[in-house]
């Protein structure tokens, strides 16, 4: 129990605990003023004065506690509160349940009512109602009410627009649950949190328009007190003393930020759970880097180098090593692939290169990126953004969101020409339609003209490819640039990518899931597996004869096309880990059919199988050359 | 305009149209239903009844509800919006109030969406940093700020204390920077709520942008933070802010009696109060009728300004979507 209560101490804020605090006191103040008799006796020497310990809120102009007022004021400004934004809360929820469960015409013609509501001036209409029909307490909680309806309408019909597609409010009525049945048991538990938690707002709303219509002579009666009168007292004695209007409109104030903060609680503590953790908020990592995984044998350094690069990032679990000692070089007219499943951390390894890794990653962790001379591993965000998109260019996975939605492609691919070749707009325009024609855009005048709405999957993936290459890179970082378009799209993408590295000597690293995809093109394989290389060597060999048995399983999980039809393809049981905290032994130890204790005595460290050769593997028990 | 959705566009006028007649309706019937004599509450009480006879003749009251409400309508359609109790000609009366309010109105509306943007495009930058976390804070607050109770104290401080700005700005016409300098006040305690809610709701959908991939995307082809915000993940990100702007335009124009009151700005919104309070239902129907009208065309405004802002909503509305 007490667990518990501490708990919840540390998963509120100190804003949540005020709020608490406060409407207790309003609390405190309702139960007051409905069973006590307070004494307001006027006291005609001490008027207007400033608050002070006997008067904290200070006295009216007929020396009447003002403190006391609010007291004796609250219930009455409570109830109008709660009634009105319950009947609100009834009548407008109902009525946008309705308009979100129906749709079509009722839905139209309910909007056409709201846009009428909202056109009308809501407290002119209030005066008016009250001044016509008298301003008795029901007058005014009635009025104040239907005025709120419209926000209770409008907000139940979104929340029901949200749900009434799920599967489940389908299901049921498919099943041929009765249309009350399905709102009531299906809709109402689930729109009601968030709708609950805005009429916890609605009701400092109504708290404020009740002080509106006060400062307008048109509240509730003259022998009535509440909040809103005092500050409309207050406001007719302003010029000579200025403490009651502000000290009971801040009264108001207080109450609504209370109701607000609580509300905005609510909603959070029952929609979805946070797990971002701020930067900084993980101290000090508890693990220590890795030893560098091999020194690069490449006797001349090639364009892009990747030496020993850890990506780290802090979550509500612990540091999680996504990359964790990667080394990979790509060189001019290079095609290397990265293959892993997803998870593997290759995503992270493409970003870091672009030093567009989450910006709450751990920095003070060893690595290098080189292109040419220039480090670019923890270098000043000016020097890798002077070589993003000019030296090293990226295509992400998804063709449709990598694309701004609102610009045409045209521009698209012209901007980074303005930018990095400060061209002039019609010269970057002319070579944007060149582009366009370079990759493979059929038409590419008109299409230029276009947003990525109106192009299909791979028309986009090649416009992605011609923005990468508008300021003429010299290596190209795709990340599972296939993945989503179909196998026929994919071929040809892969001729172009194939293509363009012939044509511009263009270095590629080529991020992907399926071996397959780069069998016949890569000219070298690089296996990752939780956030670290576990084989290395040219597309060949590693075909031929894979040495790690992760990549064996990675070969045996591609269909053959000329294996025998029907045949079961080979899945690696269970899923690649993700790597919190310090590393025991091999990571695919757990899935590995070889794997034993001496893969979790220590982590493998990436081998050359004979020196001076690229062909690696980090495995205690590699598999035996047939 | 290429792909841009006229037709659309009309039945969205078409459906507004409606809107309008149902306001001009309800508040014709919500008049009918009150009790009493209408010429003699439009004349006063000093009235002859031979001048009840000639009010009656003239907005022929005698008619029944459906004939009366299509006379005004017929009058109103060609700018008339008739003489008041006083003797006002009610259209002209509102010719001289509406730019007050309007310039009240377009001030505020500048002002909020001036400094949600600006703090926005700072604090998107740097999230859950101490300036993202302090402006989240503020808009928090501001948005729980009753109008009024910023009123009374802007009040207090600089009219009252400090004696910076005048008790009652100066006439619009007469001297329109002392009328500018007097309204700040006024804007400022209708700007800073608003320019709450505005932050807010630019703030969670520029949030979400950035994380979105194209800005990614941007920034991978080696774009200055600056031109990554300004030129590719605000506009996607202003849509929501768009239609509440819109949705507020009339809220500010018929809805901010309690500052012309408490200010002393004699705009549209003070106009309608005294007309309610006096009961003088030419003038209220008249001030209504405009205040609908100029929500209507802010709200075609707004749908063309989603369509020039997002392609998408464009092609979104071809295909029958919204």
């Amino acid at each position: 129990m007490s667990m518990n209560v501490a708990a919840a101490f540390r998963q509120r804020t100190w804003g949540w605990w005020l709020a608490a605090l406060w409407s207790m006191l309003v609390g405190v103040a309702f139960v007051v003023g409905s069973f006590w008799e307070l004494d307001l006796g006027q006291n005609l020497r001490a008027r207007l004065q400033s608050p002070s310990l006997t008067h904290p809120f200070g006295t009216t102009n007929r020396g009447v506690d003002v403190f006391k007022l609010m007291i004796e004021g609250t219930p009455v400004t409570i109830l109008i509160a709660l009634s009105a934004t319950l009947m609100a809360l009834v009548v407008g929820g109902a009525f946008g349940l309705m308009l979100g469960y129906w749709r079509g015409r009722v839905d139209q013609a309910g909007i056409v009512l709201l846009d009428a509501f909202s056109a009308f001036p809501a407290l002119v209409a209030v005066i008016a109602a009250v001044l016509f029909f008298g301003n008795s307490v029901r007058n005014v909680t009635l009025v104040i009410g239907l005025l709120t309806v419209p926000i209770f309408t409008r907000i139940m019909r979104s929340v029901t627009l949200q749900y009434v597609d799920r599967d489940f409010v389908r299901a049921a009525r498919m099943l041929g649950a009765r249309h009350r049945r399905v709102l009531t048991r299906e809709l109402l538990p689930n729109v009601a949190v968030p709708v609950l938690g805005y009429a916890l707002i609605v009701v400092g709303i109504v708290i404020a328009i009740e002080g509106a219509l006060s400062l307008f002579g048109a509240g509730v009666p003259e022998e009535t007190n509440t909040w809103g009168k005092v500050i409309a007292g207050g406001n007719q004695v302003f010029e000579r003393s200025a403490h009651m209007a502000l000290l009971s409109a801040g009264t108001v104030f207080a109450t609504v930020l209370a109701l607000n903060k609580i509300a905005e609680d609510w909603t959070a503590r029952w929609g979805s759970f946070g797990m971002a953790v701020r930067a900084g908020a993980v101290a000090t990592p508890d693990v220590e880097p890795l030893a560098n995984t091999g020194p690069n044998v490449a006797a001349v350094a090639p364009l892009l180098v990747i030496d020993n690069v850890h990506t780290w990032l802090p979550t509500a679990f612990g540091v999680v090593r996504a990359v964790d000692g990667v080394s990979l070089s790509v060189d001019h007219g290079e095609f290397v692939a990265l293959v892993g499943e997803s998870g593997s951390g290759k995503t992270m390894l493409a970003r870091s290169v672009l030093g567009l890794a989450p910006t709450n990653r751990l920095t003070k962790v060893p690595g290098s990126i080189r292109y040419r001379d220039t480090e670019l591993f923890g270098a000043d965000e000016s020097v890798i953004q002077q070589h993003r998109g000019f030296h090293i260019a990226m295509v992400f996975q998804d063709p449709m969101t990598q694309l701004n939605p609102v610009m045409r492609v045209g521009a698209q691919i012209a901007e980074p020409i303005r930018v990095h070749l400060n061209l002039s707009r019609s010269a970057a325009d002319a070579r944007a339609v060149d582009l366009l024609a370079e990759v493979g855009v059929p038409d590419p005048r008109r299409r230029a003209r276009q947003y990525a709405h109106e192009l299909s999957g791979g028309l986009r993936q090649r416009v992605a490819i011609a923005i990468a290459l508008a300021a003429d890179p010299s290596v190209l970082v795709m990340d599972e640039p296939t993945s989503a378009l179909d196998v026929t799209v994919q071929a040809e993408l892969l001729d172009l990518v194939d293509r363009l590295r012939q044509d511009r000597g263009l270095g590629v690293l080529f991020i992907t899931h399926d071996l397959g995809v780069v069998a016949s093109r890569a000219d070298r394989v690089a296996v990752m597996y939780a956030g670290r290389i576990v084989e290395e060597g040219s597309t060949v060999e590693v075909f031929a004869a894979p040495r790690h048995p992760y990549t064996r399983a990675l070969i045996d999980a591609v269909p053959a096309i000329t294996g025998p039809g029907h045949q079961r393809l080979a899945a690696i049981g269970g899923i690649p880990p993700v790597v919190v905290g310090p590393r025991l032994g091999c990571s695919f130890a757990p899935r590995c059919p070889s794997g034993d204790g001496a893969c979790l005595a220590a982590v493998p460290l990436l081998t050359a199988a004979s020196p001076g050769t690229q062909r690696r593997h980090a495995c205690v028990h590699p598999l035996v050359l047939t | 305009m290429q792909g841009f959705n006229w037709r659309w566009i009309g039945r969205r006028a078409a459906s507004l149209f409606a809107t309008l007649l149902i306001v001009t309706l309800l508040t014709a019937l919500l008049l009918e239903l009150l009790p009493g004599n209408k010429a003699a509450t439009i004349l006063g009480t000093s009235a002859t009844p031979e001048q009840i006879a000639i009010v009656e003749e003239n907005l022929k009251l005698n008619a029944s509800f459906p004939v009366r409400f299509a006379t005004w309508v017929g009058r109103a359609l060609v700018g008339d919006l008739g003489v008041s109790r006083n003797g006002e000609v009610v259209a002209q009366a509102i010719a001289v109030k509406l730019p007050q309010s309007l310039l009240l109105m377009m001030m505020t509306q500048l002002a909020a969406g001036a400094a949600a943007l600006l703090v926005a495009a700072y604090t998107a930058q740097r999230p859950n940093r101490a300036g993202d976390r302090m402006a989240s804070v503020g808009a928090f607050g501001a948005v729980a700020l009753p109008q009024f109770v910023l009123a009374l104290v802007l009040q207090f401080v600089f009219i009252r204390e400090l004696k910076v700005f005048p008790s009652f700005p100066s006439n619009l016409s007469n001297d329109p920077l002392g009328n500018l300098w007097g309204l700040l006040p006024a804007v400022a305690s209708l700007a800073v709520p608003l320019a709450g809610i505005y932050y807010r709701v630019l703030r969670t959908d520029l949030g979400q942008t950035m994380q979105s991939d194209f800005v990614t995307r941007a920034r991978a082809s080696g774009f200055s933070p600056r031109r990554v915000l300004w030129s590719h993940a605000l506009r996607p990100s202003s849509l929501t802010l768009v239609s509440v702007m819109g949705l507020n335009t009339a809220t500010l124009l018929g809805g901010t009696i309690v500052i012309e009151r408490l200010f002393n700005v004699n705009g549209l919104g003070n106009y309608l109060l005294l007309a309610v309070q006096e009961r003088d239902f030419v003038r209220v129907q008249g001030a209504v009728l405009v205040i609908a009208v100029i929500y209507v065309v802010t709200q075609l405004f707004v749908d063309v300004m989603l369509q020039l802002f997002d392609p998408r909503v464009r092609s979104a509305v071809a295909g029958g979507v919204v």
